[in-house]
């Protein structure tokens, strides 16, 4: 048992700390998610610089090979202050896919341009029906002369409007299981029919409808097997999924804070309204969600690095603790700060419309702990 | 980052010889890894020997050394000890006892030390401490026994509830008003000896096993040697003498409990389906190991924290909160999943994992009520967050517990700071 981070995780941390610290006060965060694209290319330049872009691709396909628990690291602070950018979708979630079912060549070809951030990719899985089981994708991919012809829409797929590439997972054959029938293929987002739709609402990061009409892809992008992509994706998902929670625990942690800073400075009725035990309750609320978001987002990390036969099951529950844990957090900081928890200004709400939105990605509650269910074969 | 707890060959042959030791020394019901059977049911008459038994090989005090009538155990020996306590529902036992010693160590008298100190590590002497209420946890004015000076003596009348194993203790921790009741009370502790004239004890019927005794005080005179500490520190006192921030509780592996939940869901059928297999029951069923498995990490975060010297803060109340509270939550998974099942106790030959799940809807109304002892853990946890709550004013309480690398020694450490995360 030994929960401390080595040296270099520290010296990772400190630096991180350091970036966001200068780079992501919330008054830019909040001019970044009120932009259109909800996209800052010289944050991005400047996260790719540090090497963040490369962290999770080896060093032979031009990342530094670090381990799952180091990004975690990043992605937890990352959360804390609430940075957007298409890290998670591109350095995290399609660079997994590649790597996991990619050929040597396509691996030689992307991945260096993933990881100097050269390229931006985005994962476009999701659907009008939307959930993140095989079930769910029935986007058609026809072949035709060589190639795969695209029709149809891709539902909340975040970073679409700013990626160069887009990882899409579509259905090349129906009647058998749920999983067979489907392959994942690279496209290139100018190509011809392909239409991206920035999403409104209160939801953050920024997600879009992507469309495609008769749209070719050329069977060499397809990645992995044809009709039997899913354990490729499955893997780079639940990889993905540690990820995100790392960076929603960071998250539930900044809402926890607040609210604990604001309950010992807001005076009521002469006294700290900290002091007052329905606040109190509230606050602890918050701090068990934080806790639990962390350490259960830590040991899925640890699991995927030692390669576990466990780390699906750990994921899953990490995923299904945070999803429930980052919006109750933010509910219970909205308890503490009252009417100026609104105020767009003072931040809590950008954690709140991500915890929302970050809440569905990569899947629920519900859906995880009926994932684990089915790990544990219960 | 390991979070798995990896135990030594050293530990786990000190594991075989506790289970042997256990087997061969204690009675059935307490031998057997039940919590059903645990904690003392039919102990009447057999206390002694129980206590003097786990105090032999350092139950009761797992960590002081064999001078100071512990155990001397190094914490890695202690862990194993604690664990397999806590598989047959006796840790609370080893709890309470070391948080009496501490108590008395720390505040009592020369005198006090020498009655008490080896005779309870040893296990030859039994003082019961108060059950805590509702609002004990929170409310110093809440002291249902009054204390009133009577030149060096006081005179206690009122009632209180007791825990503790036997039909008599020798001794009770008694938590009385000794001033005029009003915003801030003066409360002391007296250690009062059971055969005082005037007391009385009647042990009612609970839903667990776990003993509680009603004890009256009419006109109950006490000697000025029996306070513990000053007159005015009994707040502090019986604050502390439970209080988690004292000691981790083991790392805990698959919680059984929630492990027989799943077995039974998965073998059982309805309407020719596996329980489990149900989209409702299952989304529960994965609840309850979500929270066993978190209980598990706050424990593993605490232990590390622990061995390597940083400050515990809230982090023990959390996880104690945690628990008391999912343990409510499993129940009520209990009963949803296996239905009137859950309430056939281990007598009924069609109860699912003998009787487990009807044990579990006691325990969590009695043993681990959600809204008492928790609303105790919650005033710590807002006092270390630095939101001034009613622990906070009661001055300068040692509010961290510390191991002196010199002595070997748990000590005390004043004051609050901000916590460690």
């Amino acid at each position: 048992m030994d929960l401390a981070l080595n040296e270099i995780q520290t010296l990772l941390q400190n630096s991180a700390r350091e970036f966001l610290e200068t780079e992501m006060p919330k008054s830019r965060v909040l001019e970044i998610d009120d932009s259109e694209s909800g996209f800052a290319v010289e944050i991005w330049e400047m996260m790719c610089e540090i090497g963040w872009a490369g962290m999770v691709i080896p060093e032979e396909y031009g990342g530094s090979g670090n381990t799952f628990t180091d990004l975690g690291i990043v992605q937890e602070l990352m959360g804390f202050y609430a940075c957007p950018s298409p890290l998670l979708s591109s350095a995290v979630l399609c660079s997994q896919a590649i790597l996991e079912a990619g050929d040597e060549s396509q691996k030689q070809a992307l991945l260096p341009s993933i990881a100097s951030g050269q390229q931006i990719f985005a994962f476009a899985f999701t659907e009008p029906d939307y959930g993140w089981g095989p079930g769910t994708v029935q986007l058609p991919a026809t072949r035709s002369n060589g190639n795969f012809v695209l029709n149809g829409s891709k539902l909340f797929i975040p970073d679409a409007n700013v990626a160069d590439q887009l990882v899409v997972v579509a259905r090349t054959s129906s009647g058998g299981a749920p999983g067979q029938g489907i392959t994942m293929m690279v496209v290139d987002k100018d190509s011809p029919g392909i239409s991206v739709r920035v999403q409104t609402g209160w939801i953050g990061p920024k997600v879009c409808e992507v469309n495609f009409s008769n749209v070719e892809v050329p069977e060499a992008n397809v990645l992995g097997p044809v009709d039997g992509a899913w354990p490729a994706i499955d893997t780079a998902m639940e990889r993905a999924t540690g990820a995100l929670c790392a960076y929603m625990a960071g998250g539930t942690e900044k809402v926890f804070e607040m609210a604990q800073e604001y309950s010992q400075t807001r005076i009521a009725f002469g006294v700290p309204i900290g002091t007052f035990q329905r606040v109190q309750d509230h606050v602890i609320d918050a701090l068990n969600a934080s806790d639990a978001a962390k350490w259960s987002a830590f040991d899925a990390l640890s699991q995927l690095d030692d390669g576990d036969p466990g780390a699906g099951v750990a994921v899953s529950m990490a995923k299904a603790v945070v999803s429930d844990g980052f919006p109750q957090a933010c509910d219970s900081s909205h308890h503490v700060h009252g009417g100026i928890g609104t105020d767009l200004e003072f931040g809590l709400t950008q954690y709140t419309k991500r915890a929302r939105t970050l809440q569905h990605y990569l899947g629920d509650a519900i859906f995880h702990k009926a994932r684990m269910a089915r790990l544990m074969a219960i | 980052m390991d979070f798995r707890y990896h135990f030594s060959d050293e530990q786990e042959q000190f594991r075989r010889d506790v289970r042997s030791w256990i087997v061969a020394n204690l009675p059935g019901e307490l031998a057997s890894p039940s919590p059903q059977t645990a904690t003392g049911s039919n102990d009447s008459g057999n206390t002694t020997p129980i206590l003097a038994l786990l105090a032999q090989h350092g139950c009761l005090t797992t960590f002081d050394t064999p001078e100071a009538a512990g155990g001397g155990l190094n914490g890695d020996l202690a862990v194993v000890l604690m664990q397999e306590l806590e598989r047959r529902g006796l840790l609370w036992l080893a709890r309470e006892t070391s948080g009496l010693l501490r108590m008395i160590r720390d505040y009592g008298t020369a005198d006090q030390h020498g009655t008490f100190l080896f005779a309870v590590a040893l296990g030859k002497l039994v003082c019961w401490t108060p059950a805590q209420s509702s609002d004990g946890a929170v409310d110093p004015a809440s002291s249902p026994v009054q204390a009133m000076r009577d030149g060096d003596e006081h005179i206690l009348d009122g009632m209180d509830l007791f825990l503790g194993l036997g039909a008599t203790p020798d001794y009770l921790w008694v938590q009385a008003m000794s001033g005029p009741a009003g915003p801030s009370p003066t409360v002391s502790v007296f250690l009062v000896p059971a055969n005082s004239e005037g007391v009385s004890v009647s042990t009612t019927r609970r839903l667990t096993s776990r003993q509680q005794h009603r004890v009256s005080f009419d006109h109950v005179r006490v000697p000025s040697n029996c306070l513990l500490g000053n007159e005015g520190d009994g707040w502090v006192l019986s604050s502390l003498l439970r209080s988690p921030q004292m000691e981790p509780l083991p790392p805990l592996e698959n919680d059984q409990r929630v492990i027989q939940l799943l077995e039974y869901a998965s073998r059982t059928t309805h309407e020719g389906e596996s329980l489990s297999s149900g989209p409702t029951r299952q989304q529960l069923l994965m609840e309850a190991w979500i929270d066993s498995r978190l209980a598990s990490l706050f424990r593993t975060r605490d232990a590390w924290m622990k061995d390597t010297g940083q400050e515990l803060t809230y982090h023990v109340a959390q996880t104690h909160q945690w628990e008391r509270r999912t343990s409510q939550r499993l129940a009520e998974i209990s009963r949803a999943v296996a239905g009137m099942y859950a309430l056939l106790d281990s007598d009924d030959p069609r109860a699912p994992s003998q009787g487990g799940f009807e044990y579990l809807q006691k325990l969590a109304v009695a043993d681990d009520p959600p809204e008492s002892a928790v609303a105790g853990d919650v005033a710590i946890i807002a006092n270390a967050l630095g939101l001034a709550g009613p622990i906070a004013e009661t001055g300068d309480a040692p509010q961290s517990w510390d191991k002196d690398p010199d002595s070997g020694q748990m000590q005390s450490s004043p004051g609050l700071s901000a916590p460690a995360r």
